[in-house]
């Protein structure tokens, strides 16, 4: 369990195997909640802060192929935020509308693409706190 | 981090307000205390929320929350609020906010939002949490959203019209491809209620010749085709199709051909295609099968010369047969008028009995079922280097596809039981 104030997550590696993982579970067992992303063709990178990484969501190719770090791919929309704000939002604690409202995230492109991740996040509230357990974030 | 400080100095400014003697939030919003109790990052929330209940022991039920008054009183105290907001961050960027203009926007812009933004709305309405409703930052989101999809709109325009966009070596602009379909999807999918079948037999990748039967008067089966393999094969496939040398002699509809990735109908367009891995429709029926009268339906008219066979053996594409049931039925074709034809510069002048009797209304085309089927692939990667020079073996190979086409149609329509219900 972090310590107040301080960020959920301690380094990117820890983030990149908590998203990881759920987004492994979310293939194995709701493949259908991917569909989404598949279907708008749509590449989505998230850029966080604290701490530092960069998540690419690539849903182009025939299957769901998400990348850890930085890459070539030509993002359609690039969402910055912080690791918290990942956190609050896989966590569906933080409904993302809101987060664009105040201001903790902030996107490039055509933002109504975002509607395309809704069942990802969705799917992912049931696996997310169990990786989180897991990897003794909390 | 700096997100969250400027936050949490907002919470705790906007709390200092109210206690410097000002009618606090708590004491004048229905559905306020939780916010505040969960915006405060109290340590200890749980006291807070329960002394912010306790204080309002006489609060009204749900139901006379959608009192109008009270929904009033809402709006107002969402606007004071904003006020008070606009006020301690004067730098904000986005367009200011009210709700008053959110439903004005709304109401002013439904008819142009895309079908695809109006999806996109609900869906964050659906996933709108009850108290989310009730948050500032929620609608100040859906603003932000609101006003930035319809500046990209806009600026998609824009750019348009300054010609600062990005086309393929063939002129395909995909901002058109993505405009064009909705209203081609609507075609498909509600009009027509297009089945398609054998979509594994088009590969993900690599160079393939689809071949079909053409007919309907108007070549509406080469858009149902491009569409059903765009909306419905797993790697979404562009299709393009070569389209006949009349075609160009039309304003804009030319244009409109090229930028949703169609390519004027020659071998050497299609051997190029075909060498660039795309996947490429041909329909060597050409005129004769479009413009074939009602009584003919769904008998294949002569394969051309061969030339899709010379493409496909020339580029070693797999030829992919395809058959096309439903389309000759979208007009019924008594009698073609040689004399139009000659006056108008078509091809072909159909009468059917609503056209051009009922003027433009006449080439409305009928809503039958319609069933495209895709064929096992034929390969061409058997034959030798030169086979494509050989006229036999292009002349057998053309009779081939054009037998396995004719066949696939006749079994389709052996299944059939009705035109307009399939």
């Amino acid at each position: 369990m972090p310590a107040i104030g301080m960020p959920i997550y301690q380094d990117a590696e820890i983030l990149y195997t908590c998203v990881r993982t759920t987004f492994e579970r979310i293939e194995a067992n709701t493949p259908e909640a991917l569909k989404g992303l598949l279907t708008a063709k749509l590449t989505l990178r998230f850029k966080c802060s604290q701490p530092t990484a960069e998540i690419t969501l690539h849903g182009k190719e025939r299957t769901f192929q998400a990348f850890y770090g930085p890459t070539k791919l030509r993002p359609d929309l690039d969402v910055e935020l912080s690791g918290d704000t990942l956190h609050e939002i896989l966590m569906e604690t933080l409904f993302i509308t809101k987060a664009i409202g105040n201001g903790r995230v902030k996107v490039k492109g055509p933002i109504w693409k975002m509607s395309s991740l809704g069942d990802l996040i969705h799917a992912g509230k049931a696996y997310y706190p169990d990786v989180l357990k897991e990897q003794k974030v909390i | 981090m700096t997100e969250k400080k400027t936050s949490r100095a907002r919470a705790t400014r906007l709390n200092g307000k109210a206690t410097a003697g000002e009618a606090t939030l708590e004491e004048e919003a229905v559905v306020k205390p939780k916010r505040r109790a969960r915006k405060t990052d109290s340590p200890t929330p749980k006291p807070r929320r329960t002394k912010a209940k306790a204080a309002q022991p006489e609060a009204p039920p749900a139901e006379e929350v959608i009192d109008p008054s009270l929904r009033q009183q809402l709006q107002k105290e969402i606007e004071d609020l904003i006020g008070r907001l606009r006020s301690l961050n004067p730098g904000y960027a986005p367009p200011p906010f009210s709700p008053q203009n959110l439903i004005d926007l709304l109401q002013e812009n439904k008819d142009r939002i895309p079908p695809g933004l109006q999806f996109g709305i609900l869906e964050k309405l659906k996933g709108t949490l009850g108290e989310d409703v009730f948050d500032v930052d929620t609608w100040k989101g859906m603003w932000f959203v609101l006003n930035s999809s319809l500046q990209y709109q806009a600026d998609v325009v824009k750019r348009r019209m300054t010609g600062e966009y990005e086309t393929d070596e063939w002129g395909m602009d995909r901002e058109v491809i993505d405009a064009v379909l909705p209203f081609a999807q609507f075609l498909y999918k509600t009009y027509w209620r297009v089945e398609m079948r054998g979509l594994e037999n088009i590969p993900d990748t690599g160079r393939a010749l689809l071949v079909a039967n053409h007919s309907g008067q108007l070549p509406f089966d080469g858009m149902m085709l491009a569409t059903g393999v765009l909306l419905d094969h797993p790697v979404q496939r562009i299709t393009r199709t070569l389209y006949a040398t009349w075609f160009p002699t039309l304003p804009l509809i030319s244009d409109l051909f090229v930028k949703c990735g169609q390519v004027l109908a020659n071998e050497d367009n299609g051997i190029r295609l075909l060498e660039q891995e795309e996947l490429v429709a041909v329909f060597p029926e050409g005129y004769k099968g479009v413009g074939k009268l009602f009584k003919d339906r769904y008998q294949l008219a002569r394969f051309g010369r061969g030339g899709f066979v010379r493409m496909a053996l020339k580029a070693k594409a797999p030829i992919i047969p395809v058959s096309i049931v439903g389309a000759e039925e979208t007009y019924i074709s008594i009698h073609k008028s040689n004399f139009m034809a000659k006056l108008t510069g078509f091809p072909y002048f159909p009468i059917s009995p609503t056209f051009p009797l009922m003027g433009l209304l006449g080439l409305i085309p009928l809503p039958t079922k319609w069933y495209i089927d895709i064929g096992t692939p034929i390969p061409m990667d058997t034959h030798k280097a030169n086979a494509a020079n050989n006229m036999m073996l292009v002349s057998q190979l053309t009779d081939q596809v054009r037998n396995v086409v004719q066949e696939m149609v006749l079994e389709r329509l052996s299944n059939r039981r009705s035109v307009f219900w399939g």
